[in-house]
């Protein structure tokens, strides 16, 4: 039972630390189309600016929305110069994200070094939280808190407010939203931002959590491209369930079947592809 | 600049038509030095490129009066890309030695062709036991230690500490099969007991299932063997699941070496681990080495750069034993086999399938004027990759990396 | 007459063609061993990026899992050398059908889907290659790979393809041989309905035409090219290793293709030739040559997303009318 308990609370703060990146990743896709390789190195971009303010300042907090800011200002320039002009051409983009991908992290390599780096959690958040007989970090019962409050936050833009109801109409139809007079492509350049904006906000979480190192970017990419898919691409809700899901067959399936963890991500993938291509909430 | 318009040029196919260029003699003696300087090895390849140029450096760049020229080539830790550039450095820039490699994978993939062309090979840091064993030949050399050398006298003294029941956890490949099985050997036949071993495959990214997963009520210390920003996590999260502290945690150097000690803070406390080499060994050498090292590059010695510096050392004893002269193969390997100096780590020998013979230690590691170091607990005097057994009878045994699943009753 | 002014232009092209190959061949002998060698990597990711031409290209299918059948080529050769026989043809027989029947499997998944989401199930298809290479120890060894693999015996005497400059003539005749293929393949009426299916495929349907089949037989044609350039990789390499099954070998092939040009017979040669050089000479440069890879990939997509052999055609077409 304790097994269980530890396991399930594991699953649920890697789900939500997979959610504030697969969620960005998913509604820019459900509105741009865009298939964004390189929003893993807004994970890493996030985790890195987040450490060198951290070591000047010593503040979290002031990491995250430093980081978080650059990113975001990085991932507009990136959609209005680059991913906008191949817009239409899934292979094109993937391939150009691919390269963007690659820049990014071998310039990365040569700012931050190759050294894993680590990043200082504040420190009422140090240590262990002691339950039944169970011992589980502070930190991440806090991800997991911080987790849900963002979805509910995303979910009360989306649902509740004048440019979540654009948003809703573009992933519809763009054209439409168009039509009726909205600047789509502003609308656009925020929604990638804020996707970028929540990805390097989850490279300093993360990067507290998990390290920050040459090569996160793409483990992480690959990760949250199972979630949007076995989710559905373009959906919010399904980016939820998915990293759940992902989260828990991550950490369970590998605790219980070591010998298979490989295959963790990617045969659910494949298999969610193959039954329901368009995911669990997504529209074909 | 020279250097790198002459790769520039070399690599071009205009290149090929001045193929017989006929090398100048022993004026120059060429190093070829194949090291990862990009993804996510690039930090153990600046170590072991530092290391190396240190040791040039303390020669003036000369070695029995002709000049040394360096060579420096990225592997990318690609096997493919590994093989392809010591072709480049093999039969265009004509090297007579080639050093430096970190990946087993490129090792392996580069070993056929080295001895085909029988241009000496020294290895700085891939530990493939397979690779100074049963694929031992004339002109492969290796200068750190073998993937189970140092394990071995570990998992004796283990139980000689009275650990008698221990979980193992290391990655699940080659590298974490090779140093976790050398401990269980020698820990089991002394009498210890492996209960469970868990083997996370590359790319964990969060070790949290697998230390919830681990009896460690029913053991007296977890063994684990991880490298790199793996090793940080892994550390990191024994703490922070609260295992440090209620049950020992022991492995190899990688777990906790100099390189990324400093990111695991004080979470690396008390954890011991074997190898052969760290920055706080008392040493005759040691001392001088970690000085000039520190001086010149900033930061403390690994055991990456200890390895390459060593293979510098190795390459300019043969090549002062020859008297510059580099003529005969046959005559290099013998030569370099034959070298026996003092190094930062102390003694340094080959053995007859040319890896090397040491000193390992157990470290502890511990805080020492405000900073983390693996300091020397104990001292195994001279120890070779086949251990107490002869080399016959070691290399007639099954190969760790297939009895990965065996040891745990 | 018209039969005369047909013949004319593919007299002169096998001619030309002939003559290329016969200058390619002498060019091992004049050129040093390694960059022949380098030579030697062109053509086979040329044949690899041949055979992913013709599902990006002709049928407009982007898969972005090619390494994978490559891959299964290059370990079923080395399986074959190592455990059964020696012999090339034997090796190269096996490969091919691993790979295809592979593809078969593969393509039966990934064909339920279409659009962005075959370029998904592709890339995790290729991923899972890679899991299983790098898992299955006991067959492929696993992270060390498979090492050991010697030169084969081709049983032609007087063809020693044991030195780099006698390889490389079997790399060559080897590629030849798949573009010849190739070329059939493209200019049969299979090759037309591809095209067609890559327009329209809703009116080849209407047609009459098993839309679903001819993308099938074409992924599994294109796994046995990337088979066949896996069987020319390994023999050349001696060893295969999970590097070469992975995303990054996948996209590198894609970039080839597109780099070249999509849906035509030299582009990918082109590419290849464009792409492994550029990676090599550039790294013997600087260490920040994965930012230049990374730009390339970005000013393809940018300005040259048809690629080059388009982009000549078009200007070279543009100047003639102008």
């Amino acid at each position: 039972m304790a097994f269980y308990t530890i396991q399930i609370l594991n699953g649920l703060s890697l789900a939500m630390l997979l959610f504030l990146i697969a969620s960005g990743l998913s509604v820019i896709f459900g509105l741009m189309r865009i298939i964004n390789l390189a929003h893993g190195s807004f994970y890493l971009l996030g985790g890195y600016f987040g450490l060198s303010v951290l070591n000047q300042t010593g503040n979290f907090w002031l990491a995250i929305l430093v980081a978080a800011a650059i990113v975001a200002a990085i991932g507009m320039v990136l959609q209005r110069v680059l991913l906008e002009r191949v817009h239409g051409n899934e292979l094109g983009q993937v391939l150009m994200s691919f390269g963007v991908l690659l820049v990014i992290s071998d310039l990365a390599l040569w700012f931050w070094g190759g050294l894993p780096q680590t990043l200082d959690r504040p420190d009422f958040l140090d240590g262990a939280l002691r339950f039944a007989g169970l011992f589980f970090p502070k930190y991440r019962v806090a991800l997991i808190v911080c987790g849900f409050a963002v979805a509910l936050a995303i979910w009360l833009i989306i649902e509740r407010t004048r440019i979540g109801a654009v948003i809703r109409a573009g992933v519809d139809d763009a054209e439409m939203v168009r039509a009726i007079g909205f600047d789509i492509k502003m609308v656009f350049l925020l929604v990638f931002g804020a996707g970028a904006a929540l990805a390097g906000a989850a490279g300093v979480l993360g990067g507290a959590m998990l390290g920050i190192y040459p090569g996160a970017d793409f483990e992480v990419v690959l990760q949250a491209f199972a979630v949007v898919v076995i989710g559905g691409l373009g959906s919010l809700r399904g980016a939820f369930v998915g990293s759940l899901l992902i989260g828990f067959s991550d950490t369970i399936g590998k605790a219980l079947l070591p010998e298979f963890a490989m295959f963790t991500i990617f045969v659910p993938m494949v298999a969610m592809l193959v039954i329901r291509p368009e995911g669990l909430f997504g529209r074909a | 600049m020279k250097l790198r318009l002459k790769t520039f040029a070399a690599a071009l196919v205009t290149a090929g038509l001045s193929a017989s260029v006929s090398a100048a003699a022993e004026e120059t003696i060429k190093v070829g030095m194949m090291s990862p300087n990009t993804g996510p090895f690039a930090v153990i390849g600046e170590d072991v490129r530092n290391g190396f140029q240190l040791y040039v450096d303390e020669i003036g760049g000369m070695a029995a009066g002709a000049k040394l020229e360096v060579i420096f080539e990225d592997t990318q830790a690609k096997p493919d890309v590994g093989l392809t550039k010591i072709k480049k450095l093999v039969e265009s820039d004509g090297v007579n030695f080639v050093g430096g490699i970190v990946s087993s994978s490129v090792a392996y993939a580069l070993r056929d062709y080295m001895v085909e062309k029988n241009v000496p090979l020294v290895v700085s840091v891939a530990s493939a036991d397979g690779l100074t064993q049963q694929l031992a030949a004339p002109n492969i050399f290796r200068t750190n230690s073998s993937g189970s050398q140092a394990s071995h006298p570990f998992g004796k003294w283990l139980f000689e500490q009275g650990y008698k029941r221990v979980v193992m956890i290391a990655p699940g490949y080659a590298m974490g099969f090779e140093q976790t099985g050398g401990i269980a050997r020698t820990f089991t036949e002394a009498g210890g007991e492996v209960i469970q071993s868990l083997y996370p495959p590359l790319g964990t990214a969060d070790y949290a299932p697998f230390l919830t997963s681990l009896k460690i009520d029913e053991a007296d210390a977890v063994v684990a063997v991880f490298a790199g920003s793996e090793a940080i996590k892994f550390v990191k999260q024994f703490e922070e699941y609260g295992l440090k502290g209620t049950i020992p945690l022991v492995g190899t150097s990688l777990l906790t070496d100099d390189l990324i000690l400093g990111q695991q803070g004080d979470s690396a406390l008390g954890i011991v681990t074997a190898s052969h080499y760290s920055s706080a060994l008392d040493t005759p050498g040691n001392a001088a080495f970690v000085k000039a090292y520190r001086e010149k590059y900033d930061r403390s010695p690994t055991l990456y750069s200890e390895g390459s510096y060593v293979t510098a050392k190795a390459i300019h004893m043969a090549i002062e034993a020859l008297g510059g002269d580099l003529s005969d193969p046959a005559k290099v390997n013998e030569a370099l086999a034959a070298v026996s100096f003092d190094s930062p780590r102390g003694p340094f020998k080959f053995d007859g399938y040319n890896s090397p013979v040491h000193d390992i230690y157990a470290f502890e590691v511990k805080r020492k004027d405000g900073e983390l170091v693996n300091e020397p607990i104990e001292r195994f005097e001279a120890v070779s990759q086949f251990y107490t057994w002869s080399p016959e009878d070691y290399m007639a045994m099954k190969p760790y990396r297939d009895i990965a699943n065996d040891w745990a009753k | 007459m018209r039969e005369i002014s047909q013949m004319k232009p593919s007299l002169v092209a096998g001619a030309l063609a002939v003559a290329a190959f016969a200058a390619a061949a002498a060019l091992g002998g004049l050129l040093s061993s390694y960059s022949t060698g380098l030579l030697i990597d062109c053509l086979i990711f040329s044949v690899l990026a041949l055979g992913l031409n013709l599902l990006l290209g002709q049928t407009g299918l982007p898969s972005l899992g090619h390494a994978a059948y490559f891959g299964v080529g290059a370990y079923t050769a080395g399986l074959v050398m190592l455990h059964v026989s020696d012999s090339f043809w034997w090796g190269a027989a096996a490969a091919i059908a691993t790979s295809m029947a592979v593809g078969a499997a593969y393509g039966l998944l990934a064909l339920r889907t279409s659009g962005v989401y075959f370029l998904i199930i592709t890339l995790a298809l290729g991923q899972i290659t890679f899991a299983i290479a790098f898992s299955w120890r006991s067959l492929t060894g696993g992270d060390d790979g498979l090492r050991g693999i010697g030169r084969p015996d081709l049983g032609l005497p007087g063809l020693n393809v044991d030195t780099t400059a006698g390889y490389y003539l079997l790399a060559l005749t080897a590629a030849a041989a798949a573009l010849l293929l190739m070329r059939l393949i493209v200019r049969s009426p299979f090759g037309e309905a591809l095209r067609g299916i890559h327009q329209n495929s809703d009116r080849m349907a209407a047609l009459g035409y098993n839309v679903w089949l001819y993308k099938f037989l074409a992924f599994v044609i294109s796994a046995g090219f990337a088979g066949w350039a896996g069987v020319i990789f390994v023999y050349y390499k001696g060893f295969i290793s999970p590097e070469a099954v992975g995303i990054v070998v996948s996209a590198e092939v894609t970039l080839m293709v597109i780099v070249g040009g999509a849906g035509t017979l030299i582009g990918p040669f082109l590419g290849a030739f464009l792409v492994v050089f550029m990676s090599h000479v550039v790294s013997g440069y600087t260490d920040r040559w994965l930012t230049v890879l990374g730009l390339l990939y970005i000013c393809v997509m940018l300005f040259a997303p048809k690629g080059i052999v388009t982009l000549v055609g078009d200007a070279w077409r543009a100047r003639r009318s102008a």
